[in-house]
């Protein structure tokens, strides 16, 4: 089709329009990259690829605590710091879709938390009041706060219902953001190797750290097999051509709930194939198979000391504005 | 004398009320540092009896004596595949020796490098495409022989081949038998379903329905195989 075609574009569009909702999820789920999200880009290398995986550990945990514990604007403010190094750090073709798509989410989870957060009257109240508020003087109708910030028709969104809503944008925009950061730039073998180390003194308490970190690797590998099946699956499912229209609503639940069938067929059929490969390559248990990670990029003295200095930063931040 | 001796095997797999009898007595002997192929019909237990031999399941009755360690390649390349990137990956097969990192650094490097494949090394393993994932087999059994094993089960190792690989891998199977990584003579035994490979054998055995019915040279088999009406 002529991209500078109008006319073309608009049969084009409406021919999209026309397509059962059905197949249009089919579409999607082809077109999605059959590179699944977050998984580890070794080139080009970024400073994020040369910080130690362990200190990127500790970064992703430092970063729930700090924003459970930050003001909400500092929360948004953490939220774009992440967005922000994101498009500094990887190509564009790297971050673009992903944060379209992960900034649709959190807009979903701050619209439908500021909503419904203090919108809904609560089923059980108490109606007296609670000892700390008895006896505090009363605002005067001058003052200019108000608890309820907007309340149209059935909506009311308060100061509690936006700080709620931002806290849950903000904390799901941050986990799963820094997360997907940490896996582009980090193989799995070395964040397996890390989780390891920091899990080491555990091993005086007998915990098995080796075999927690050989089942990381495997959930790692299982995961891109899972994106796989279901695109194969798809994959097979489009090529047939079904009539959606004609197999109507039951239809289709049953063709898909077929296909669901097929995929837990298809991914314990996978499992035991990796569980006889791993046996016949020598594999004895986790506690005697020595992973030889191959490590990627040597982290950089420089990298790692910028990344905790920031990270020293960021935490004495959240405690002066506080 | 023989690397391989299995003596009336017999397995069924499936669940209880399905359960199916797979090796219907199984009797096989194979010389040390032979090629020897099987074949047979699909279903009729080759793959069954090999991943016996590869300890990957366990007989019912009769016995199975092989030289140890064995290395084992499977069909689909994709079933091989344990780790999340392609270095790991190819390093996984020495996790049970205590090596340098940087001794297995080389062979990991040459190993990648004989197949062309020396810029993939980092590459996340599901990021190849299908090219690349069938190109590294004519290297996985040398990467099983990285580990020096004494025997070696090859599952339709030239499925997904081209006619140029298929035979490139034959004949180096067949090197391998005769000289081993170290001199040292290696038994291979070779699932196929291809007749023309039975030019690179030293012996063939002929499976039908869980059984073993015949064992000879390559030459008595393609007569047995004539005398059946195929056309070879």
């Amino acid at each position: 089709m002529p991209a500078g075609n109008p006319k073309a574009a608009a049969s084009g569009k409406k021919q999209q329009e026309k397509l059962p909702l059905q197949q249009r999820i089919l579409n999607g789920i082809l077109n999605v990259s059959n590179v699944p999200y977050s998984s580890f880009v070794p080139y080009p290398v970024t400073p994020l690829h040369r910080v130690d995986a362990q200190i990127k550990q500790l970064w992703l945990v430092a970063l729930y605590i700090l924003i459970a514990r930050a003001t909400p604007w500092l929360r948004v403010g953490i939220a774009g710091c992440v967005a922000a190094l994101t498009m500094l750090t990887l190509p564009p073709r790297l971050w673009e879709a992903q944060l379209k798509r992960l900034s649709l989410i959190c807009g979903l989870i701050f619209v439908f938390t500021a909503i419904g957060a203090d919108g809904v009257p609560p089923l059980l109240q108490a109606r007296a009041l609670p000892n700390a508020a008895e006896g505090l003087p009363g605002l005067s109708p001058a003052a200019p706060y108000s608890y309820v910030i907007l309340n149209l028709w059935v909506i009311t969104i308060t100061r509690r219902s936006v700080n709620l809503a931002v806290t849950a944008a903000a904390l799901t925009f941050c986990a799963l953001q820094s997360a997907s950061l940490c896996l582009v730039t980090t193989p799995g073998e070395e964040m397996a190797t890390a989780l390891q180390r920091w899990l080491a003194p555990l091993r005086l308490l007998r915990v098995p750290t080796q075999r927690i970190g050989v089942t990381l690797l495997l959930s790692l590998r299982f995961m891109s097999l899972v994106f796989e099946e279901v695109r194969n699956l798809c994959l097979g499912l489009a090529a047939r051509g079904v009539d959606w229209r004609a197999q109507g609503g039951r239809g289709s639940i049953e063709i898909f709930a077929r296909l669901l069938v097929r995929l837990f067929a298809n991914l314990f059929s996978r499992s035991e194939n990796i569980a006889q490969a791993m046996v016949v390559r020598g594999f004895l248990g986790p506690e005697q198979h020595h992973l030889y990670m191959m490590r990627v990029n040597a982290s950089s003295p420089l990298a790692n000391a910028a990344a905790l200095a920031a990270l020293a930063g960021l935490a004495a931040a959240v405690a002066s504005l506080r | 004398m023989f690397s391989i001796s299995v003596n009336d095997a017999t397995l069924s797999l499936g669940r209880a009320a399905q359960k199916r009898q797979v090796l219907k007595g199984v009797n096989l002997q194979v010389q040390r540092g032979s090629l020897h192929m099987l074949l047979g019909p699909n279903g009729c237990g080759k793959s069954t009896l090999l991943r016996v031999l590869g300890g990957l399941l366990q007989l019912d009755g009769g016995g199975v004596e092989a030289d140890a360690p064995s290395g084992f390649v499977f069909q689909n390349p994709d079933h091989q595949v344990v780790m999340p990137t392609v270095a790991a990956d190819v390093a996984f097969g020495l996790g049970r020796y205590r090596l340098r990192e940087a001794q297995v650094a080389a062979a990991v490097e040459r190993a990648l490098t004989l197949v062309n494949m020396a810029e993939f090394t980092h590459r996340a393993t599901h990021t190849l495409s299908g090219g690349q994932r069938q190109r590294p087999t004519r290297r996985r059994f040398l990467r099983a022989l990285a580990e020096e094993p004494r025997v070696l089960l090859l599952d339709e190792l030239t499925t997904f081949l081209d006619v140029e690989d298929q035979f490139g891998v034959l004949r180096a199977v067949r090197d391998v038998t005769r000289t081993g990584a170290r001199g040292r003579g290696v038994t291979a035994v070779w699932v196929t379903h291809r007749f023309e490979e039975l030019e690179y054998a030293d012996a063939a055995s002929y499976m039908e329905d869980g059984r073993i019915v015949f064992t000879g040279s390559p030459d008595q088999l393609r007569q047995r195989l004539r005398g059946m009406g195929a056309t070879l």
